[in-house]
């Protein structure tokens, strides 16, 4: 009752909002305010998991663009180079700190490291276009990702502002019922203050 | 979450506005461009980084002034030798590039802080001294 339109997405289930605390606890089956209070702690507790392992994706995701993007600086230089006689003249690092000259031969094929210690000739314009793929592939998850995380963050603010306000619904009743105890004996006392 | 409150409790159950879902979406929406806004500032800071990086180069080019020496620019993790002048234009290309991307980036980050502060104006109209909301610009 308290839910309003459920929309399904990616799996990620949407927190729900309460409209009227009183009628939220009066239907709610397991155990009144605090049975609520704890459900909701659960929950919270459940986004945030899900956020932290959204954000490391999305991290190791991030990390990987750079990589690839000095790939392609890398033989967007061999393919303006490859039909040159001189040779380029690099320095690769052997090992941390240690550079050695090495001659690369004007070339129209690279070696593409796909991973499990396995590496594939391509042409240049094959190795070329194959990496933008990855590239776009790559932004096109980060952005499905940032979308996801977007999403549990809002369920997470809905979270906190329903515990929120469930403890000063809380608060408030106990005031109440307070001052109905109290109301009898003194009724005509304005706005007791301890 | 308020500590001690002195003001009558009689008043205390109609005291706080009712939340209606739509305010709930506004906060909802204000947290994430929040969130949102704080990754963007993230990504600004290292692209300008970046920027320096390629202003220091091509100065460093400038000062060496050697026009037969080759100078050695970094590709992934192999440097590549290349005349002054090519190695100039590279970091040219490299320099427009990064701007546009910080321009776009700065753009974003400008209409997310004005849809914030509408949000904000809503919302504190609506709820009052109930609500606190951070815009995470204060570090």
């Amino acid at each position: 009752m308290s839910a309003e339109a459920e929309k399904p997405r990616t799996a990620i289930p949407k927190a729900v909002f309460i409209t009227d605390i009183e009628a939220f606890l009066a239907s709610n089956a397991s155990g009144g305010l605090e049975g609520a209070m704890e459900r909701f702690q659960t929950q919270h507790q459940q986004y945030k998991t899900l956020e932290a392992s959204l954000a490391q994706r999305k991290r190791t995701l991030i990390t990987k663009v750079p990589e690839m993007q000095s790939a392609l600086d890398a033989i967007a230089h061999l393919k303006e180079k490859q039909h040159d006689s001189e040779p380029i003249r690099t320095q690769f690092e052997l090992c941390d700190n240690l550079y050695a000259t090495a001659d690369i031969k004007p070339t129209s094929k690279v070696g593409l490291w796909l991973g499990a210690n396995v590496m594939l000739e391509y042409d240049i314009d094959e190795a070329q276009t194959l990496l933008q793929g990855n590239l776009q592939k790559a932004q096109r998850n980060s952005d499905q990702l940032g979308e996801d995380l977007g999403f549990v963050k809002e369920q997470l603010t809905t979270m906190e502002v329903n515990i929120a306000r469930l403890h000063n619904w809380g608060v408030a009743q106990k005031k109440k019922d307070k001052q109905n105890a109290a109301a009898p004996a003194s009724s005509a006392a304005p706005a007791a203050k301890k | 979450m308020s500590t001690s409150s002195n003001r009558a409790a009689a008043v205390a159950s109609d005291s706080e506005p009712q939340l209606t879902w739509e305010d709930q979406e506004r906060i909802n929406l204000f947290g994430r461009l929040n969130n949102r806004a704080d990754e963007l500032d993230e990504l600004i800071k290292i692209n300008k980084k970046r920027l320096d990086g390629f202003s220091d180069a091509e100065e460093s080019i400038l000062l060496a002034d050697s026009d037969e020496a080759p100078v050695r620019y970094r590709l992934g993790e192999v440097f590549v030798e290349m005349p002054a002048d090519k190695a100039t234009e590279m970091l040219t290309a490299a320099t427009e590039k990064v701007t546009a991307e910080v321009n776009k980036q700065q753009e974003e980050v400008a209409s997310i802080r004005a849809k914030m502060v509408e949000l904000k104006r809503a919302l504190y109209a609506k709820l009052g001294d109930t609500i606190n909301l951070e815009s995470g610009d204060d570090e």
